[in-house]
């Protein structure tokens, strides 16, 4: 259940809301009762979406509630210290073996009965495929493992003493504000609050402003640019002229952000509402004058993460050149296998390492002096590093970027290119780009944000409101949900 | 007691502070309440979004009717309307509408759509009407020798549809040809739809008003597959036809059988499959009449083996991709009828 839809916004928020705020703020035991209603609630929320893998994460949620806790016991014993070894590898490996099991066997296996097709014909002999069926990847398990390993080793390292609530713990691990598609967040963030909160007035309003702001970001901006989307994919990309692919592009890059950051933004405001202060996701990363600035701004706890657990134990950037540039890699491959299993994942990491790399060697001191070639070079590069992220099949990959540089790129293929396609999507796609661009300037969206003070705030929002449930709505007379015959 | 008192007190003042920082709270709260009832209220009318059996919540139904002109005021005077109510529509709506009455009476059938339409004895006789000018289903009109033609065969046509006849607007190449075709069009608002051409916006009737075609081509009916079943929707096309032909009495008019959609979505939908698509072409066949009415499949051409469209020829299992309508433009060439309509006749006999 995605936050921008009908079912959340009329049924499961109301319903939530109602009991969340009618239980008392009391505790049975030492377990809190409103944390009980919040866990619950949150595993409702997966449920409706993933009746079955709900039983994975709740498994999950226990094995790491009693591996944690048993990294400390038997404290001062003889084999205290290895034992505690073996538990936190055998959690890291069951956090992300289910993770790698759900969303790469099926690549890797994929490719490991391409090899093996090669080399029967090349041996003569017929080898024989692995025989498997891809498992359906459960919902936001990309998030919540990355949760919840990131709980595992700061309690390891004993950054903070593990949560002796098993429901707290849950609370946070499934917290559905945030669950399936971040922020990311660490337990430090949350546990005052999950220890006790109370929700002033102000704060449920100023919580549910940020929410509509987030709806509005995603329903009427993000929504409406992906039709442009997939009127391409429906032209095909052999036939689109090169403006409209460019345009393409960069629709396709303000509808990732838009769609990220109101989600992000929704998740905030649902936090606020429920009375926890979840970290901010995008500090206008289309506003950045470098890759490496960019990935400061954008996805920022997923890119904390990463620093926290990957790029820092590797050492970071102090040590030599040579090892500094080894941790970008894996740091940067990560992040590119992360988002996705498929070559094109491979190659935007990578891409993303190779700029990130020239950047640390020698282009940042170029791009922070020359204002304007800092921001030509980050315009080229967002949307065609959006467009490999987008199409997952490396041959249609192709055929797009030779739309895109046809002078560079030569691919055979059999198009047909309507040269006045440009004028006829341009224009309808207009309003919305330009709504688009003009969110993406820091000053404009700060203002925007900071709206939701002021009374034009709650007028504005109301109008947000309305208007994306009517295009909600109006989804449903289409059965392609956006888009007609 | 006193402690009672203190804890009311207590959320009293809660439930006032509350109110007083949640301007926007209740706001939202009141006017989705109101939606709602509205939604409930058009519910018991009879509106519904989709043609679908799936619930739609009444607060998206109010939301959708609201926006499509049905406020609560127009809602009390019309008792029984139908999804359409805007002025401009209801002189047409009318047509469609006897028509449609007259396909209920013969067939004892009940539109969900349009719950009792009133109409009079006049329109009865102007059923009987259509009914003897002999356009009721009759076999192998359909069937007819056609001829290629050259490209400027298509300098007086005219191509009327929706996106399917879009996509052969920027992607077929036949230049010369006029095209009234708009996204999302339906047998049912054809005659309204605005379509643009090279010099000005207006309605597809107003089009055929001022200009006199040759040949004019139909391809519609995927968007309306949910709307009514085949006698509603096959009578809403025999009027279009009715009309074009008063409108443009030497043109050749050519019914397009509605184009397959390709196998994934013909498995997983309950509406918009090929078994839905061949019921409504096989009424459309019946349509023709072999003298100046065709019909020509072009399934023929973008089928599969399964009777499906061709899945390496779209993306969405609807459209085509834009290289793939040059077989389209090749089987308009194949399937001319000579202009001369008395030729043809007599080629016929």
């Amino acid at each position: 259940m995605v936050f921008s839809s009908l079912d959340f916004i009329f049924r499961f928020m109301p319903i939530f809301l109602i009991i969340y705020f009618i239980t008392p703020d009391k505790r049975i035991g030492k377990t809190s009762v409103k944390n009980i209603v919040l866990f619950l609630g949150s595993l409702v929320f997966y449920a409706v979406e993933e009746p079955i893998y709900v039983l994975l994460l709740l498994a999950l949620v226990v094995v790491n509630y009693v591996l944690a806790l048993s990294f400390e016991r038997d404290y001062g014993k003889e084999n205290y210290r290895i034992r505690r070894k073996i538990l936190f590898a055998f959690s890291l490996i069951l956090d992300i073996g289910v993770l790698f099991f759900f969303k790469y066997a099926d690549f890797v296996i994929l490719q490991i009965n391409t090899v093996l097709s090669y080399l029967s014909v090349a041996v003569g002999a017929d080898l024989g495929l692995i025989r498997y069926v891809a498992p359906k990847m459960p919902i936001g398990i990309s998030f919540y493992t990355f949760q919840m390993i990131s709980y595992m080793v700061d309690v390891y390292y004993r950054r903070y003493v593990p949560e002796k609530s098993f429901v707290d713990l849950g609370a946070y691990m499934t917290m559905f504000p945030q669950m399936i598609a971040g922020p990311i967040i660490r337990y430090p963030e949350v546990r005052e609050a999950l220890k006790s909160r109370s929700v002033k007035p102000l704060a449920f309003d100023r919580g549910l402003k940020v929410f509509l702001f987030g709806l509005g970001f995603k329903v009427l901006i993000a929504n409406q640019l992906s039709v442009l989307w997939s009127d391409i994919e429906r032209i095909g990309y052999e036939s689109v002229s090169t403006p409209l692919a460019w345009l393409g592009a960069f629709s396709y890059s303000f509808q990732i952000y838009f769609d990220f950051l109101g989600y992000s933004l929704m998740a905030i405001g649902l936090g606020t509402m429920l009375g926890f202060r979840i970290p901010e996701n995008f500090r206008d990363p289309y506003a950045s004058r470098s890759v490496t600035e960019f990935w400061q701004r954008w996805h920022m706890t997923l890119g904390r993460w990463f620093r926290e657990y990957v790029y820092f134990p590797l050492g970071g950037s102090r040590c030599s050149k040579g090892k500094m540039i080894r941790n970008l890699l894996v740091v940067w491959m990560l992040t590119g296998i992360w988002h996705g299993s498929g070559w094109n994942f491979i190659l935007w990491g990578f891409g993303l390492f190779l700029m990130i790399a020239l950047e640390k060697l020698f282009l940042k001191k170029y791009l922070d002096k020359w204002v304007i070639f800092s921001r030509i070079y980050m315009w080229c590069w967002i949307p065609v590093s959006w467009v490999v992220f987008a199409i997952t099949d490396t041959e249609r990959l192709l055929v797009y970027l030779s739309r895109m540089f046809p002078w560079l790129l030569r691919v055979e293929m059999n198009s047909n290119v309507n040269s006045g396609d440009i004028i006829r999507y341009g224009k309808s796609y207009l309003p919305v780009l330009l709504a688009a661009v003009l969110f993406s300037i820091p000053a404009v969206r700060r203002r925007l944000m900071l709206l939701r003070k002021k009374k034009a705030g709650a007028v504005l929002a109301f109008l947000i409101f309305v208007l994306s449930v009517y295009c909600l709505s109006a989804g449903l007379d289409n059965p392609f949900l956006y888009y007609q015959f | 007691m006193i402690i009672r008192g203190r804890v009311v007190f207590g959320l009293k003042n809660k439930i006032k502070a509350f109110l007083k920082n949640n301007i926007l709270f209740c706001l939202m709260l009141l006017f989705c309440l109101a939606m709602y009832v509205y939604g409930m209220e058009l519910k018991a009318y009879g509106y519904c979004v989709t043609s679908r059996e799936e619930s739609v919540m009444p607060i998206a139904l109010a939301f959708v009717e609201t926006g499509r002109g049905v406020f609560p005021w127009n809602l009390e005077w019309q008792e029984y309307e139908t999804e359409k109510t805007s002025p401009a529509e209801t002189q047409d709506i009318d047509f469609i509408d006897r028509v449609i009455s007259f396909a209920d009476a013969s067939e004892g059938v009940e539109e969900t759509d349009s719950p009792g339409t009133d109409f009079s004895p006049e329109d009865e006789n102007l059923m009987a009407g259509i009914e003897e000018d002999g356009y009721l289903p009759s076999e192998d009109k359909g069937v007819v020798s056609f001829v290629t033609v050259e490209e400027t065969y298509f300098d007086d046509a005219v191509f009327i549809g929706d996106s399917r006849m879009v996509g052969v607007y920027e992607y077929a190449g036949i230049e010369s040809a006029t095209y009234y075709a708009k996204v999302s069009m339906t047998i049912f608002d054809l005659m309204e739809s605005r379509v643009t051409t090279n010099d000005s916006v207006r309605t597809v009737r107003e089009g055929l008003e001022e200009n006199q075609f040759g040949k004019v081509y139909l391809m519609v009916g995927l968007n309306e597959l949910g709307t009514g079943d085949v006698d509603y929707f096959i009578a809403a096309y025999q009027g279009v036809i009715e009309e074009i032909r008063a409108l443009q009495p030497e043109a050749i008019i050519y019914i397009q059988g509605i184009m397959h959609v390709a196998g994934d979505m013909d498995r997983s939908d309950s509406i918009f499959n090929n078994e839905n698509i061949n019921e409504r072409n096989e009424a459309l066949r019946q349509l023709a009449n072999g003298e100046d009415v065709f019909y020509i499949d072009v399934n023929e051409v973008y089928d599969d083996e399964n009777g499906n469209l061709r899945s390496d020829c779209t993306s969405d299992d609807v459209h085509l991709y834009g290289n793939c309508y040059e077989e389209w433009y090749q089987f308009f060439m194949h399937h001319g009828v000579p202009t001369d309509a008395e030729g043809s006749k007599e080629d016929d006999e």
